[in-house]
């Protein structure tokens, strides 16, 4: 495999908020979880938090419940979920300060309604609490980084063009606001990382050079890039295709199999390396414990 | 009917497509209704994504045998439609299209593309011109949001909260209006401390305009619901292979159970790499006997780690239930091409029991 020179992940030690999105499956939610393991590993703290009304890290960490609130780990690192709607309510309740006023608030019918389907509320509201440990608003979270699993690439990009839609409706007041310094924050490549894991695939790779597009237009900021379940061949192409030409029937087959993967791999690898500066890499790891399978992933974007 | 659910990625709009090759092998007059086809699919498919952003005709299938159609599912150019279509008078339609909120935020409105696609599904029924439709959903965050899609339209714009928001000539006081009990004025009051009136005023002029296709759209919604509960309706959840997605397709599972919906097959996709020999023999004379140690612990590594998932997947299938069908489809080398490529996909399928 070509070894780019420059890091995929030379600006993340002095960000504060990391989001990684990439294709449904490709493996965002384990490198998120890898990653925050190793900024915590190196000394940093570092909270992951999953976004949206569903848990992916509660079953896949065998936890008992995972809230709103942070919990600590064993891997070094706290966890979170944050769905609109308690961002919301952390956000109402710490501006509206009694809490007669705030329960009015959520479990009025009406405003309901109007918290669900108010296009951009949801997605404001979770970008807000991503954002606020930078904006010094709201209740104090002390981490140094933020890892955010974040949705697939669609989502994701009308994640981040919350701000801008709002604002261009509406300009003035809070919400106005709040928009432009949430823009603000996204679009300061010093303060927010974005990261795009891709397979080494056609169509995952398609997603990925179509993301990088519309997160230049949308906030004109470079994500970075990583390759995710690459086949670690244990041996030189050549031996591949000695072994494959010696042994037909048996593990030559198994030889010739992994000539083909590496093939493609390259193919795709290629790709990627012309588009960016530097492509991360995560090779497939043969394990099926979730805690095994972060510490390797963690281990594959240590820094050097 | 069949609707492929699952969440994405996990080749949904692939599985979608082979099974309407499938179906359309058996003579059955079939459409298929995909979202974001990969470019080489859309095209072993003859559609031509630009195209599709301006039309919602189904497209001809050349296949050798039988008789497939095919179609992207555009959200937005339906949704636009319904509007137009059942907006009544033009003032209101023209009410939902100038405002702004809509304007910048109308796909990612919460269930828009889910309902699009049931509103394609029940015209494409109505047509009358198929005897199957393979429905494949959009990217929901999670798969559970399309099958519940059809509930939350219909409460989202029931009556009692619509009423609520008239024309703003009806509302006295600016936002207030006499109708409103106090709870919803004081809340409607903070919301607009945080928010600003001008926010709130282009939420209620939202709202307003939404009210004209208000019945249209929970009426819809409502004959979807009966569409997705039908006998005729199965659903197939399409599923990668790990513990937390087999939770959740477990998860899947209940949901459609409470919901009444039926969950005909699930289809593990990706489940095994193609291409692997079964078994070695002792390593044959001329070999470097260092490399083929190499590679003979990778493939035992490589091997052991499927064995496991099959086990995995052997306690899954048995907490199914016999109603069930579980197929497992391989990894193929290399993505899914050409019609080629989805016919062997399609009997592969079709051995599994699936059609
Ligand atoms: N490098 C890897 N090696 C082995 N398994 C992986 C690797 N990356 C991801 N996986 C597995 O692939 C599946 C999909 O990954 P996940 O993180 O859930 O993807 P996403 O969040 O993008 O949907 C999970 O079972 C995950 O454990
Ligand atoms: N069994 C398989 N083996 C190899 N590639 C596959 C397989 N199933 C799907 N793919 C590829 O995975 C990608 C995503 O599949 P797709 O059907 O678009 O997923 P979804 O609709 O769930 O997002 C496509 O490039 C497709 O060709
Ligand atoms: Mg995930
Ligand atoms: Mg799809």
């Amino acid at each position: 495999m070509p070894q780019n020179q420059a890091r995929w992940d030379s600006a993340l030690p002095s960000q504060k908020i990391l989001f990684v999105s990439g294709k449904g499956g490709v493996g965002k939610s384990l490198i998120a979880a890898g990653i925050a393991r190793q900024q915590a590993h190196a000394g940093r703290r570092v909270l992951l938090v999953e976004i949206g009304d569903n848990s992916y890290y509660r079953d896949f960490f065998g936890l008992e419940r995972l809230d709103y609130q942070p919990q600590a780990t064993e891997l070094g690192f706290d966890l979170a979920m944050w769905s609109g709607e308690t961002s919301l309510k952390d956000y109402v309740l710490y501006y509206l300060k009694i809490e007669r006023v705030f329960r009015l608030f959520f479990e009025n019918k009406v405003m309901r309604a109007l918290i669900n389907v108010a296009p951009g509320l949801n997605e404001i509201s979770i970008l807000g609490k991503i954002t606020s440990g930078v904006r010094k608003i709201g209740p104090p979270l002390p981490y140094d980084l933020v890892v955010v699993d974040c949705y697939a690439t669609g989502h994701a990009l009308a994640l981040f063009q919350a701000p801008r839609g709002i604002l261009e409706a509406i300009g003035i007041g809070p919400m106005g606001t709040q928009s432009r310094e949430i823009e603000s924050v996204l679009k300061d490549p010093k303060v927010c990382g974005y990261a795009v894991v891709t397979l080494l695939e056609e169509m995952p790779v398609a997603e990925t050079l179509e993301f990088r597009a519309e997160l230049r237009r949308i906030l004109g900021v470079e994500p970075a890039v990583i390759a995710n379940k690459v086949m670690p061949v244990p041996v030189e192409r050549a031996e591949l295709e000695t072994l494959t030409a010696a042994d037909p029937g048996g593990l030559g087959e198994f030889a010739k199999y992994l000539s083909a993967i590496e093939d493609r791999q390259k193919q795709y690898l290629g790709k990627l390396s012309r588009e960016f500066e530097a492509v991360g890499q995560v090779p497939l790891v043969f394990s099926n414990d979730p805690k095994e399978l972060v510490a390797a992933t963690g281990e594959a974007l240590r820094q050097v | 009917m069949v609707i492929c659910a699952g969440s994405g990625g996990v080749g949904k709009t692939t599985i979608a497509a082979a099974l309407g090759v499938r179906a359309a092998g058996l003579g059955l007059r079939t459409l298929v209704l995909t979202v974001d086809p990969a470019k080489r699919l859309a095209t072993a498919l003859g559609l031509d994504l630009e195209q599709q952003q301006a039309a919602t005709t189904p497209v001809a299938v050349p296949l050798s045998f039988g008789t497939l159609s095919a179609a992207v599912i555009n959200s937005r150019l339906i949704f636009d439609q319904f509007i137009r279509e059942h907006g009544g008078g033009s003032e209101a339609v023209a009410r939902v299209m100038r405002n702004r909120l809509y304007q910048q935020l109308s796909t990612t409105l919460a269930g828009s593309q889910e309902f699009t696609a049931l509103e394609h599904l029940l015209q494409a029924r109505e047509s009358g011109q198929y005897d199957l439709i393979v429905l494949d959903t959009p990217p929901t965050k999670h798969a559970v949001d399309f099958l519940t899609a059809p509930q939350r339209i219909s409460s989202l714009f029931q009556d009692a909260v619509t009423r609520w928001f008239m024309n703003p000539s009806e509302r006295q006081g600016g936002l207030i209006a006499n109708l409103v009990s106090r709870g919803t004025r004081a809340a409607i009051k903070s919301l607009e401390s945080l928010t600003g009136a001008q926010f709130i005023e282009e939420l209620f002029d939202f709202f307003a305009g939404i009210r004209s296709v208000q019945n249209v759209l929970r009426s819809r919604s409502e004959k979807a619901l009966q569409l997705l509960q039908s006998e005729t309706t199965n659903f197939l959840v399409v599923t990668s292979f790990d513990n937390a997605k087999l939770i959740e397709a477990k998860y899947l599972q209940n949901e459609l159970r409470r919901l009444d919906y039926r969950l005909r097959a699930v289809v593990i996709n990706r489940a095994f790499p193609l291409g692997i020999p079964t078994g070695v023999s002792s390593p044959p004379e001329n070999v470097d006997h260092l490399v083929y140690e190499k590679v003979l612990a990778f493939y035992q590594k490589f091997n052991a780690y499927y064995a496991y998932r099959y086990s995995l997947y052997q306690e899954f299938s048995h907490g199914l239930g016999k109603d069930v069908k579980t197929v497992r489809i391989p990894e193929y080398q290399r993505d899914i091409y050409g019609l080629a490529d989805l016919e062997a996909l399609a009997g592969v399928l079709g051995e599994g029991g699936m059609a």
